[in-house]
């Protein structure tokens, strides 16, 4: 890439520039009248006590370093997801599985604390700013945290997604290369009849849970589930929220944004205009007002004289 | 060998930018002509991911205080430019500021500057050179909609601009040492190659990327007038047709004429770098794009059946997943459906077929009787707009200007007598001969001026033609397959010399050298000019999509042509591009028709 850097010609100038205006400063006497503190300074330059700008970018920032670490997780994800599926073991998978489940509730929260950021982010940017400038930065903002946001989110989904779908399909291979060989418990290994059946079967029915435990797990379970669908529709339908959310009818090209935000300026500017014309007009109405009634008093007054 | 992808570099300087100006959040301040130069090359959603979000303008005035931001200001070096960033560094708005010129700055306005920043808010400043807008990966613009001055003559703004554009376009191309060549018979095509080869010459020290071989890479600066036909025509493929239709500006088109239309489609973007099918379309011609709209239509619909199917948990979470792309598939289709409609509608009402029929047999055949019967049917026909028909009387003028039975009078009455022309149209037609007449044209243009040429347009027409609609093969085409032949006429086009270069007036081989001495006539080998492995290209008045059409079908067969012009033109702009070159006023019957 061709390019030039004129960097060091440019704080050469500058440097000298300082030090002229440092001799220039010093040539000249310290004059007692002029005063300590400078009433024409700007009000518009931000001082510390102004720190909205400040903490959204804190929020900014807060977000951006959990966006990080969401996707360093999900690349986790990803890689033991891999890991599961070329190399089933059945130890291995144990702990592969469970690394697994809680990586993804873990994910899961962070998203969860994500998205209430994100929220939260885009109804502060809902509020009234200083000004213009900083509300179409703010709103700039808001639409590429969402965007990152939704994008975290759908590589989050499609990663488990593809992960179900090939073990399903793994699931499916092995299914048909051996097929399903059904197992009698009671029978004896060696085929002998006195196989002390009667002890085993004893055993069996002591571990085996009474039919009421046996419907109460079964209740338990089934209420675990569904309390797993509905927080997942839950979680679905937040997600379709925020897809709405960006779903602005906006033009993604960078002049017409700053074409737009040219015209609401100018805008902004013709009703100013129209704002203090008529408020000088009005201004001029109450003077010619005040002076007819003092005129119309100092006639009374000439006239009760007469 | 690098790429020959202006798009690619001008994006590379502006990730750049980004880069250096670090992780922080950043505004964006440009003046009119850069905001079209990033606007082209990037979307705003994938400039918002870079941690830019907020674009403004330095001519604007801006009173508040955004002291939390970084500025990357990307400017052209012109002095408002320059007056409006002192005038900022004064009272500056941002933390700090990272400068970059489009183009090379005088020490005087770096001083300037460097006074003006008192609080010391400037980082860096750096010539980064994007000078031009890049459309296509082989197409550039410099967006200056008229050249001409009256009389053809160079106003010295835009020979700068000009200048500036095309040394831009060489050093993002990491060229710094080409030949340049010019149209002979063009005064204005000379002048700026020799300003270009002066300023490439003068600049060229601090230049540190690697150096060309010398005659690799040729710059060919044309004129327009050279070939007045191409913008006349109607064109059939999709990008070249939506332009001459409807209007392509900075990649943003104006639907708000179509009837109907919604309000969110009535500007639309098409960006061949973010829409799919508009990359996959753009040179496709009109019948191709129906049966790819139709395609495209299957497509979605197939989607919007899945999508519609949420039964269960997990089609709800398919649903959320698929959504965003199943939007913008939406999007598109209604962007491309819409406008396909509407370029239809248009070819209805316009009867444009048979008037491009016309217009192609034209300016590629010769049967002069049947034509002017064919535009004499057509004149009378309601159903052509009226400049639909200037068209064809400008393409009959320039293609029978010195012809025995030369009706463009007699046309021009018919015309007059049916129509109300409008004063600009009748300028025009007065104009054009004196734009691209025989007069100042060298090129053989219609194929009648040599027998080489009359032989082969003999053979295209015993072959007959694929299509009807796309018959006429711009000049461009031909002088750019003479050039990688190394067939193109020195006197014709020479080149100015460049740094590594001497004249090729005495350019000779020893054993030329030898029979020069000896007195025998010197026979110049077509070997011995410059084969390019590389071609610029300017177009002095602008090119058409027409002509980038064929450049991007010569690329692919693996020529590396890029092409560019001051504007892309369509007829509406070229109509106001002949008319600043002026209008003539003599005297004879042709000028003096009455008007209805």
């Amino acid at each position: 890439m061709s390019s030039r850097n004129l960097t060091s010609n440019f704080l050469e100038f500058r440097n000298r520039a300082v030090q002229n205006r440092t001799n220039y400063t010093n040539n000249n006497k310290l004059d007692d009248r002029s005063p300590l503190l400078n009433d024409d300074e700007d009000n518009e330059v931000v001082h510390f006590d102004r720190d909205d700008a400040f903490l959204w970018m804190e929020s900014y920032r807060r977000m951006q370093s959990q966006f990080d670490e969401v996707r360093n997780q999900i690349k986790k994800l990803q890689q033991l997801q891999a890991k599961c599926l070329t190399r089933p073991g059945f130890d291995e998978n144990d702990h592969s599985d469970f690394e697994i489940r809680s990586l993804t509730k873990d994910i899961t929260s962070t998203l969860n604390n994500c998205r209430l950021a994100v929220q939260k982010f885009s109804s502060f940017a809902k509020k009234s700013h200083a000004n213009s400038y900083e509300q179409h930065l703010v709103s700039n903002v808001v639409q590429a945290t969402i965007n990152t946001f939704q994008d975290l989110m759908l590589k989050f989904n499609q990663c488990q997604s593809n992960y179900v779908q090939k073990l399903q399909s793994q699931k499916d291979k092995f299914d048909q290369v051996i097929p399903h060989i059904a197992i009698d418990m009671y029978a004896s290994p060696f085929g002998d009849k006195e196989f002390d059946q009667i002890s085993l079967l004893s055993e069996v029915q002591q571990q085996c849970a009474s039919p009421v435990d046996e419907y109460t797990i079964q209740r338990d379970k089934e209420i675990r589930d569904a309390y797993q669908s509905i927080q997942e529709v839950n979680s679905t339908f937040m997600d379709v929220s925020t897809i709405i959310f960006n779903q602005k009818a906006s033009m993604d090209q960078i002049e017409c944004v700053i074409g737009d935000s040219i015209n609401s300026i100018e805008q902004g500017n013709k009703e100013l205009v129209q704002a203090v014309t008529r408020q000088q007009r009005r201004l001029k109405i109450k003077l010619i007002l005040l002076g007819i009634g003092i005129f119309i008093l100092l006639f009374v007054v000439f006239i009760s004289y007469i | 060998m690098t790429n020959l992808n202006v798009i690619e570099a001008t994006r590379f300087y502006i990730n750049r930018m980004i880069e250096d100006a670090g992780q922080s959040v950043k505004g964006l301040v440009m003046d009119k002509e850069t905001a079209s130069i990033v606007s082209m090359v990037y979307a705003q959603s994938e400039i918002l991911q870079k941690e830019v979000f907020l674009f403004e303008r330095i001519d604007v005035a801006g009173q508040k205080s955004l002291k939390h931001l970084t500025a990357i200001c990307f400017l052209r070096p012109t002095e408002d430019n320059i007056q409006a960033l002192v005038r900022e560094l004064q009272e500056p708005k941002y933390g700090s500021y990272f400068i970059y010129f489009t183009n090379f700055v005088e020490l005087n306005d770096i001083k300037s500057i460097a006074e003006a920043d008192e609080y010391e808010c400037v980082r860096v400043i750096q010539e980064f050179y994007a000078d031009y807008v890049a459309i296509n990966p082989h197409l550039y613009s410099l967006n200056i909609p008229i050249t001409y001055e009256n009389n053809f003559l160079w106003n010295d703004q835009l020979l700068r601009r000009t200048a500036q554009g095309l040394v831009s376009l060489l050093l993002s191309l990491r060229k710094k040492s080409a030949t340049i060549r010019y149209q002979q018979s063009s005064n204005m095509a000379k002048i700026l190659a020799e300003r270009l080869s002066n300023t490439l010459r003068r600049q060229l020290d601090f230049a540190s990327s690697n150096v060309n071989a010398p005659d690799h890479t040729v710059v060919l600066i044309v004129d327009r007038r050279e070939d007045a036909i191409t913008p006349l025509l109607n064109q059939w493929t999709y990008q070249a047709m939506v332009h001459e239709l409807i209007g392509i500006k900075n990649n943003r088109v104006n639907l708000s004429q179509v009837p109907g239309i919604t309000k969110e489609l009535e500007e639309v973007v098409m960006n061949a770098e973010y829409d799919e099918f508009y990359a996959d379309n753009l040179y496709s011609n009109f019948g191709e794009i129906a049966t790819n709209i139709k395609r495209l239509m299957e497509h979605f619909q197939e989607k919007h059946k899945s999508q519609s199917k949420i039964e269960s948990i997990t089609d709800m979470k398919s649903f959320v997943e698929s959504y965003p792309q199943f939007k913008k598939l939406s999007g598109t289709v209604s962007k491309h459906v819409t406008i396909v409609g509407e370029l239809s509608r248009l070819v209805g009402i316009y009867n444009l077929l048979d008037l491009s029929e016309t217009e192609q047999n034209l300016v590629c055949q010769s049967n002069h009787s049947e034509i002017v019967q064919k535009i004499k049917q057509l004149i009378q026909n309601d159903k052509i707009r009226d400049e639909d028909i200037v068209r064809l009387i400008c393409l009959y003028a320039l293609r029978y200007e010195h012809h025995g039975n030369n009706e463009t009078n007699a046309l021009l009455r018919e015309t007059l007598k049916c129509r109300q022309l409008s004063e600009k149209y009748i300028q025009f037609i007065q104009a054009i001969l004196n734009y691209g007449g025989r007069k100042f044209r060298q090129a053989d243009l219609f194929n009648t001026q040599n027998s080489m040429a009359i032989t082969r347009q003999f053979i295209r027409g015993l072959k007959g033609v694929d299509n009807v609609y796309a018959q006429h093969i711009p000049l461009i085409r031909d002088l750019l397959e003479q050039l990688l032949r190394g067939k193109l006429k020195d006197n014709l086009y020479p080149s100015v010399g460049s740094k590594d270069r001497i004249q090729s007036n005495n350019y000779y081989t020893t054993s030329q050298q030898t029979q020069f001495q000896q007195g025998q006539p010197i026979k110049y080998r077509s070997s011995l000019f410059i084969i390019p492995s590389e071609i610029i290209v300017y177009v002095v008045g602008g090119i058409t999509y027409e002509e980038s059409y064929h450049i991007h079908m010569m690329n692919k067969q693996g020529a590396r042509i890029v092409l560019g012009g001051s504007y892309i033109h369509n007829f509406a702009s070229f109509v106001d591009e002949v008319l600043a070159g002026g209008v003539p006023s003599t005297s004879n019957e042709f000028f003096a028709v009455k008007r209805r």
